[in-house]
């Protein structure tokens, strides 16, 4: 599993976290956030890695205890926006890469809106063709570009580490335009934005040690690895894209054809991922048809300003909607369930999972006051006037947005439930309890 | 194409049932866990508060 989760975070985004904080906090504060910030962040994706390996179930699947048998679609939902957002900024990396690499080859300086045919041609049309050819193509290619790029990225680490480069690190003045807060916010949303992916691949582990300890370290090392090349790229060059920064620090055209070759074989395996959470929630529907239809809402991304403004939006609204989301499941699955959930039910549509209508009520409400909490303390980021609070500024930069909005909805969720177990026997919590496997509402 | 109607045919199937759970992980790994993951984070942020 170890391999498995390492090769899905040696991706050039895991470059580009480690590049929106570095140059705030400095060299040295930089690098250790970058380890022990991401050490923190991945324990939400390790803890929650148990329930797919000890059940065997996808994502999605998973979630329909807490949420109910149709409320689970909302992680459909989240899935399917943060593929479109992801696909997007990889699509527009794949515009920066090829119009540099053609620039190198050639010599030429390229013709007018070439960035935008390269981002479009690499990043969206391609990956499209791939996956109708061969729907696993994503995976068969990982094989060969995980393995390249993480040496690519440990070659890049020993250049950076030169006493030339060094020296200019450390002698590098920090702008202290923003916390340690910040950056743990920026890497903590990151890996909540993975939860999903990372729970379609659990069911495969065969302990449930091995795929939590798998999860835990594959994901938090190659975190750190390409968080700190990013960081320390960015304080020599000044750039946050990766090709940009590349360029600067003079490295071959070989460099821009491992990121082609990485940024395709991760949309398509991201565009494959969200078709596949679609299709195990609506399974009539084409699989072709499904890819094509997530590939091409990434287009506006590729026309947004800048790359940091395009990471910036999917981590902003990924971490505000998929946070809470995260917390209630967990929650439900550890503390209320005490890790033992009914998989028979969760593949009933009129089973105890149906709660009301199919939504859990209880999830729901809990999911806005989570959203509520992340929007007063962290709306000042998303650039709109009406919920920015300077409260909730001030709030931020000792306690970040995400983490707070995690625990608030993971709080309002067990209390609730508590409280309406005590009078209503509803979820089928009497399972976890007694382990009677549903027999209890039966003979009720 | 009959790789994916394969694999979401075995979605339900590969469910595990209680029995064939290898249910091996403890509450020392969740500390360990715990430890490893938020302490240092803990200990971090109040260096930076101080030296900062």
């Amino acid at each position: 599993m170890f391999w498995l989760y390492a090769g899905g975070n040696i991706i050039l985004a895991s470059f580009v976290l480690g590049s929106t904080y570095s140059e705030s906090l400095g060299f040295i504060p930089a690098v250790i956030m970058t380890i022990v910030g991401n050490l923190a962040a991945y324990t939400i994706c390790a803890w929650s890695a148990q329930k797919n390996v000890k059940y065997g179930i996808d994502e999605i699947v998973s979630h329909r205890p807490a949420f109910g048998y149709y409320g689970s679609v909302f992680g459909v939902f989240l899935i399917l926006a943060i593929t479109i957002g992801w696909t997007g900024i990889l699509s527009s990396l794949m515009g920066s890469a090829g119009e540099l690499s053609v620039t190198i080859l050639t010599g030429s300086s390229g013709f007018a809106g070439e960035y935008y045919a390269y981002a479009i041609v690499g990043g969206i049309i391609i990956p499209i063709i791939l996956l109708l050819i061969d729907p696993k193509i994503g995976f068969k290619l990982s094989n060969i570009t995980v393995p390249i790029m993480l040496a690519f990225s440990i070659y890049m680490l020993i250049k950076l580490l030169s006493a030339e480069n060094l020296a200019a690190l450390l002698s590098f003045k920090a702008t202290r335009e923003t916390s340690w807060v910040f950056a743990f916010e920026a890497i903590f949303a990151y890996a909540v934005v993975w939860l999903q992916y990372i729970g379609s691949w659990n069911r495969m582990a065969k302990t449930e040690r091995g795929g939590v300890w798998g999860t835990y370290i594959g994901l938090a090392l190659a975190g750190m690895l390409l968080g700190i090349v990013g960081g320390m790229a960015t304080i020599l060059t000044g750039e946050v894209d990766p090709t940009l920064w590349m360029l600067e620090l003079n490295l071959s055209v070989m460099a821009f054809i491992c990121i082609i070759a990485g940024t395709i074989t991760t949309i398509t395996i991201l565009i494959y991922s969200g078709a596949m959470s679609l299709l195990t929630v609506f399974p009539n529907l084409n699989f072709r048809i499904v890819t094509v239809l997530i590939a091409l809402p990434a287009l506006p991304f590729i026309f947004i300003g800048s790359l940091r403004e395009a990471f910036d939006f999917i981590l902003i609204f990924g971490a505000m909607l998929a946070g809470p989301y995260w917390a209630i499941i967990l929650i439900d699955y550890f503390l209320l369930r005490k890790q033992k959930i009914n998989v028979k039910a969760c593949f009933d549509k009129e089973g105890p999972y149906k709660y009301f209508k199919g939504f859990n009520p209880i999830a729901i409400f809990s999911q806005i006051v989570g959203m509520i909490v992340w929007l007063f303390l962290g709306g000042w980021m998303t650039g709109f006037t009406f919920i920015t609070s300077s409260f909730g500024m001030t709030l931020f930069n000792a306690l970040g947005a995400t983490l707070p909005a995690i625990i608030v909805s993971a709080l309002v969720y067990y209390g609730l439930t508590k409280l309406f177990l005590k009078k209503y026997s509803f979820g089928d919590y009497r399972y976890s309890q007694k382990n009677l496997g549903g027999v209890l509402n039966e003979i009720k | 194409m009959a790789a994916i109607e394969k694999e979401l045919l075995e979605a339900k199937k590969w469910a595990n049932d209680e029995d064939d759970v290898v249910n091996d992980i403890r509450k020392v790994d969740h500390w360990l866990l715990f430890g490893i993951g938020i302490m240092p984070l803990l200990v971090f942020s109040i260096w930076y508060y101080i030296v900062y």
